[in-house]
């Protein structure tokens, strides 16, 4: 059988993989790409962070991410009740990028992929990982199968497991674990919307809060398409046909920011149902392999963490696995492990304020603090690494404690019937 | 007052987390933020929140939070001229 030889392996053609194959290749290192479908395929995760763009820099993608002409996303839009809350990210508290992009994933990770390509890096599709033998000196030898259902093998000296919600090396090495969160479930679509109100308004992010569990993503594409989502509860889309088109019909005539828009629009893409996305695992990192983005875990579409914790897990482990083959001393528990979970456990809060209310009295308080509302949009912006920001310092006291001095002050949100 | 006092002392400790403070050690008149404790905007949240939780009492304005959180004992005054209110 053929065994490819490489320094290290990255499973996955994702943003995670792409930027961590970038980053090996930058550092004079031989990486080597395997992915599991033909690109472009569709993948959830349309809108992104300004953090994502610092990486898109630093790896010598950006170039080719701008040339694509996506949809520009300046800030982010809350509506609740008809009253807005809105975050211009020119407005925050860390020094970052001030915009980003709401994209269709399957034309932009092709755009990562063919960049990553471009260098000279191996990137081959339809390969999928069969198995994994790890050897004492942390080498491994992967054995792959291709479209034709033949098999090769590839020996690295490391792994780097950007397989996604594939989870290759969770699932082999029994790794997974339960988020923790409650279940949630989404249901969405991508529209024509010729209706699409004209301006930058209308192309702007929104996010709908529907009930206290249950909201709704609008992300206008360049493309004069519209992805929409409903996200909550299991409970609430029972109540809704079992049919995916029905479904989704019903949905949308249910919200009233929807229903007119998109009553007649046709739907480009067969609606979709995604349910207990939220995981986890009991290592990131082991001998001989290290994993990134949704492989290692993932929170939930609320403030958009995943691409921006793809990219952000992906770089810094290409570089921490860079400089363990290049002889250096490596701490993946702290260095990589305690950073991520940094950001993560920051987003989390905002995460579990979202759906417990707390995080709506904060945004739809009449009563807004210019210099927190600065801060909580640090956050918004994916820079959940900055010591200096309270609100990601102390993020799981910050919130709670600012909703609570809100509704001291006798302000209650109400949500619609 | 000295009972309200350590008290307070107690729980700002506990309520912001500042293990390495022994009660003992927490002036009464040293200042809560800026140049004493150094505490800062988040913290000032969590003392509102402890006034009206402990104490039902509920602040006027940010301004009035300024003068009542200067110190150990600034919060102790406020508390006692307005329980006697009550």
């Amino acid at each position: 059988m053929e065994i490819k030889k490489t320094d290290v392996l990255v499973i996955g053609a994702g943003p995670a993989g792409c930027i961590a194959a970038s980053i090996v290749h930058k550092n004079g290192l031989k990486v080597h790409v395997v992915e599991k479908t033909l690109f472009p395929r569709f993948v959830i995760g349309e809108s992104l962070l300004p953090r994502v763009m610092d990486h898109l820099d630093e790896t010598g993608l950006l170039a080719d991410v701008e040339a694509a002409g996506f949809q520009k996303k300046f800030g982010a839009k809350f509506v609740l009740n008809g009253e807005v809350c809105d975050f211009n990210f020119e407005d925050q508290f860390t020094k970052g990028w001030n915009w980003t992009y709401q994209v269709p994933r399957a034309q932009f990770d092709q755009i990562l992929a063919t960049g990553v390509a471009k260098k000279g890096i191996p990137v081959e599709f339809q390969c999928g990982v069969i198995s994994i033998d790890f050897r004492e000196d942390e080498s491994s030898v992967t054995t792959i199968e291709k479209a034709d259902g033949s098999h090769y093998k590839i020996e690295a000296k490391y792994i780097i497991d950007a397989s996604g919600y594939g989870r290759v090396i969770p699932t082999l090495l029994g790794l997974n674990k339960p988020s923790g969160f409650d279940p949630r479930k989404t249901h969405f679509t991508h529209l024509k919307d010729p209706l699409r109100p004209s301006g930058t308004e209308g192309n702007r992010i929104t996010v709908i809060v529907h009930q206290k569990e249950v909201w709704i993503w609008v992300i206008p594409f360049s493309n004069g398409n519209t992805s929409v989502g409903f996200v909550g509860n299991p409970d609430f889309f029972k109540k809704f046909p079992e049919d995916t088109n029905e479904r989704m019909k019903a949905l949308i005539q249910e919200s009233d920011f929807l229903k007119d828009r998109f009553r007649d629009q046709e739907m480009v893409l067969h609606p979709r149902t995604i349910e207990g996305y939220a995981i986890t695992s009991t290592q990131f990192y082991g001998k001989g392999f290290v994993t990134v983005g949704n492989a290692t875990e993932f929170l939930d579409p609320i403030f958009s963490s995943g691409v921006t914790f793809a990219m952000e897990s992906g770089s810094t482990a290409a570089k921490l696995v860079c400089k363990k083959l290049k002889g250096g001393t490596v701490d993946f528990q702290t260095e990589y492990v305690e950073h991520m979970m940094q950001g993560i456990n920051t987003f989390r809060t905002y995460v579990s304020s979202w759906y417990n209310g707390d995080l709506h009295q904060v945004f739809f308080s009449k009563n807004q603090n210019p210099l927190f509302k600065k801060q909580i949009c640090s956050v918004l912006a994916g820079y959940v690494w900055d010591m200096e920001n309270p609100f990601v310092n102390k993020h799981n006291k910050a919130i709670p404690a600012l909703a609570e001095v809100l509704r001291m002050g006798e302000e209650t949100i109400v949500y619609p019937v | 007052m000295s009972e309200l006092i350590n008290k307070l002392k107690k729980e700002v400790i506990e309520e912001l987390n500042l293990q390495d403070i022994d009660p003992s050690n927490l002036d009464e008149n040293t200042s809560l933020f800026k140049d004493g404790l150094g505490l800062d905007s988040i913290d000032a949240l969590e003392l509102i929140v402890l006034l009206q939780r402990n104490y039902g009492l509920k602040l006027a304005s940010a301004e009035e939070g300024q003068q009542v959180f200067k110190s150990i004992k600034s919060m102790a005054d406020y508390i006692q001229s307005h329980q006697s209110l009550k």
